[in-house]
């Protein structure tokens, strides 16, 4: 008897869980839905030598996620849950971290990452994983150049940061011949680059345009960002005395180079920063009131009108604006936070519905489709630009280096946003632009040749 | 001209900041005999002891040297009877010195790293940015005052050691301990104070560089292999040395940083290093280890 017993206990059980593990069909109306759960892994430098850009990304990422969660969450009913990982500002720790978030929580979506360096180290755990890495800052053209079929990047690549510097100051020829006398392509420009990934792009963008447009580039000087000591590189620019200085820096050495360049008593007329170690508080609150009237290329508009956005979006952005400032007493106008914000909500307000609609479910094959079909207007973005990505079937060729991208956003572009009174505001394009650009920096500056 | 004057005042400012890394770290190899490789974090302890002295309690950075010079006086003696002592005299001093230093080097950088963070800390003084105009050259405020600083040490140092009692016991020690013992020196006492002194020396010149550099917990990994390679380039033990190596690298990197670039900057300097090791192996004022 108690033999029998046991068998039909063995076969109730083993019913029970051949049932329980029977696949529920995809597009199942509610009982589908119960089974969609948002869950992803971010992976940000919040200590180390990143850690104040980091740090500000990762604001910008919980408050996205909050703002979405307010509301019942993706759709109006899907909350997004996060699993958060602390890269230290370090490759290595980056992919192993990303590495962990996979294995251990089964995240399907990595997004992240800020530096370049890590970006890239992560990029290659997801691909070997076939996990989606939606990557929201490292700008580094190489991050897309091998041909990976899971990394994707809304961003404008480096280069073409440096590529819109030279644009800009092309489109200021009037301005430029009637201040110094010759026309914008008679310059002598200086290019300044700290020598990892993200500067070397950029400085190639510089490069390439300016060779473009025949200006006169005297110097192109690449440097450690770990370099304790800028003052040689401060003194081969000064003794070229360029018309026009482009650089592109971290928030430490960018700190650092502006300390050297007045203490060695460098001055220029047009001073044009890219992004990285200036469109950020931390650099503020470095340099003080020297932040004024620095132009900065930044990937996104950093305080744009928002004329530019749809109703729904331009709503979001008053939100964000006002959720910031009231949490950190200063506006979100930097790239850092404004860039994580934009494309976390761009994540789960565009993308994420649609590989849900598309597909009922969300995984990482779900998401990768839904981002390679996505076409997103411009206005729907807080980005100022429309989503639409390549693939490695079809990479987009950049018309500045002429390198092959697949996972790129080919609908990107990069912005000139300007400091006035510690506060950075959008002054190119003119769509999005709130203030006029000033090309030249004031007498009043401490670097300013001008008078 | 102007331009040649400028390479020589930038480099002779970082020179003169290097030799006054070096001078601790030579002066307790030169009389001790033992390589403390937690030279470069002592560096850092000194640095965040300045960032903390100036941002909670408003201390100008060159007057916490006034605080920071006794106050390491104190941790210099309390690891050199702890952690140093017990070892010397022993079999393989020399080796157990170095991972006994090299561990404590990481039991600071850790520390650090779990108390403050690896974030990059920097202050802001009245001197920040600041220059001085001389016949067109500039000279960064912060370096001056650092260079003066290590000047005006270096020439103390100088005195005490060559001028008083004090001085001429420590380099009868570094000389030869057996006849200094024999002499009547205390020798437990001269090693306890050399010690305290070079730690202090290290913990001085934090002080003195932070207005013009960035700390973070291995902020003394970079400033100890650039020590190290002075104190070797000028001659192990020889204190003139360290300043001459010190200044000769400074000037090494401005130059090869215009002329070439930044990044080439201490490949420059690593090459100078080993050409004169091929040279002169003791070091530009090498005998020996002295003071």
């Amino acid at each position: 008897m108690k033999k029998i017993v046991s068998v039909v206990l063995l076969v109730v059980f083993m019913m029970v869980a051949i049932v329980g593990c029977e696949k529920q069909p995809a597009a199942d109306g509610d009982k589908a839905n119960k089974e969609i759960k948002i869950h992803v892994g971010v992976v940000e430098p919040i200590s180390g030598a990143q850690a104040a850009l980091g740090q500000a990304e990762y604001d910008g990422i919980q408050m996205a996620i909050e703002m979405i969660n307010e509301k019942g969450g993706v759709m109006g009913k899907y909350p997004i849950t996060f699993d958060f990982a602390d890269s230290q500002s370090d490759p290595a720790t980056g992919a192993s971290e990303a590495e962990r978030l996979i294995t251990s929580k089964g995240v399907p979506v990595i997004m992240g990452s800020y530096s370049s360096a890590i970006a890239a180290s992560i990029s290659e755990v997801a691909e070997r994983n076939k996990v989606v890495l939606w990557e929201m800052s490292g700008a580094a053209d190489d991050l897309l150049q091998k041909g990976y079929s899971w990394t994707f990047r809304n961003e404008a690549n480096a280069s073409a940061w440096g590529a819109e510097s030279v644009e800009f100051i092309m489109g200021n020829d009037a301005q430029i011949q009637e201040k110094l006398g010759k026309s914008a392509k008679d310059l002598v420009v200086a290019i300044v680059h700290e020598d990892g990934p993200y500067g070397t792009a950029v400085a190639d963008g510089n490069a390439a345009t300016a060779k473009k447009y025949g200006l006169n580039v005297a110097v192109n000087e690449a440097y450690s960002s770990k370099s304790v000591d800028l003052s040689s590189v401060i003194m081969k620019v000064k003794a070229a005395n360029p018309d026009v200085l482009l650089l592109t820096s971290y928030v430490n050495d960018g700190i650092m180079f502006n300390r050297q360049a007045k203490e060695l008593g460098f001055k220029v007329p047009i001073m044009i920063t890219h992004s990285g170690g200036h469109s950020v508080q931390a650099f503020v609150d470095g340099v003080g009131a020297d932040a004024n009237y620095m132009l900065t290329v930044d990937p996104v508009p950093c305080n744009p009108n928002k004329d530019g956005f749809s109703e729904e979006y331009a709503a979001i952005f008053d939100e964000f604006v006002k959720r910031w400032t009231d949490k950190f007493g200063v506006p979100p106008y930097h790239h850092v936070e404004y860039r994580q914000f934009a494309q976390t909500m761009l994540f789960f307000n565009e993308i994420v519905p649609a590989a849900i609609e598309a597909s009922g479910e969300f995984t990482a094959q779900s998401v990768a489709d839904a981002i390679r079909a996505a076409d997103v207007p411009a206005e729907n973005s807080l980005c100022g630009f429309g989503a639409k990505f390549s693939t490695p079937e079809e990479p987009w060729v950049d018309p500045w280096l002429g390198n092959k991208h697949t996972g790129q956003n080919f609908k990107a572009r990069a912005f000139i946003n300007q400091y006035f009174d510690g506060t950075l505001v959008t002054v190119w394009p003119e769509n999005l632009a709130k203030e006029e650009a000033v090309l030249f920096l004031p007498a009043s500056h401490p670097l300013s040749a001008n008078k | 001209m102007e331009m040649l004057l400028q390479i020589i005042a930038s480099g002779l400012l970082l020179g003169g900041i290097y030799a006054l890394l070096s001078v601790g770290l030579n002066l307790i190899f030169g009389v001790i005999k033992i390589v403390n490789l937690a030279h470069g974090d002592f560096l850092m302890m000194g640095m965040y002891a300045t960032f903390f002295l100036f941002t909670l309690k408003d201390i100008n950075p060159y007057v916490s040297v006034l605080i920071i010079f006794p106050a390491f006086v104190l941790v210099g003696v309390l690891i050199f009877r702890f952690i140093i002592k017990p070892l010397l005299g022993k079999a393989e001093t020399e080796v157990n010195t170095i991972i006994a230093t090299a561990g404590l080097g990481f039991v600071l950088q850790n520390l650090a790293l779990m108390l403050w963070k690896s974030d990059f800390r920097a202050i802001e003084t009245n001197l920040t940015g600041k220059s001085y105009e001389f016949a067109g050259i500039m000279l960064s405020a912060g370096r001056t005052w650092a260079f003066v600083i290590c000047i005006a040490i270096a020439l103390i140092l100088y005195y005490i050691l060559m001028k008083t009692k004090v001085g001429t016991h420590i380099r009868a020690v570094s000389q030869d301990t057996d006849a200094a013992t024999l002499m009547g020196i205390n020798v437990n006492r001269i090693y306890t104070l050399t010690f305290a002194a070079g730690i202090a020396l290290v913990g001085a010149a934090g002080a003195i560089i932070t207005p013009t550099f960035y700390v973070y917990p291995t902020v003394g990994l970079y400033f100890n292999t650039m020590a190290f390679i002075i104190v070797v380039l000028g001659g192990l033990g020889s204190f003139t040395g360290a300043l001459i190596g010190g200044l000769l690298i400074g000037l090494v990197e401005s130059f090869a940083g215009v002329m070439a670039s930044s990044e080439l900057a201490q490949v420059f300097s690593l090459l100078i290093f080993l050409f004169i090791l091929f040279v002169k192996p003791e070091g530009i004022m090498g005998k020996g280890a002295r003071v």
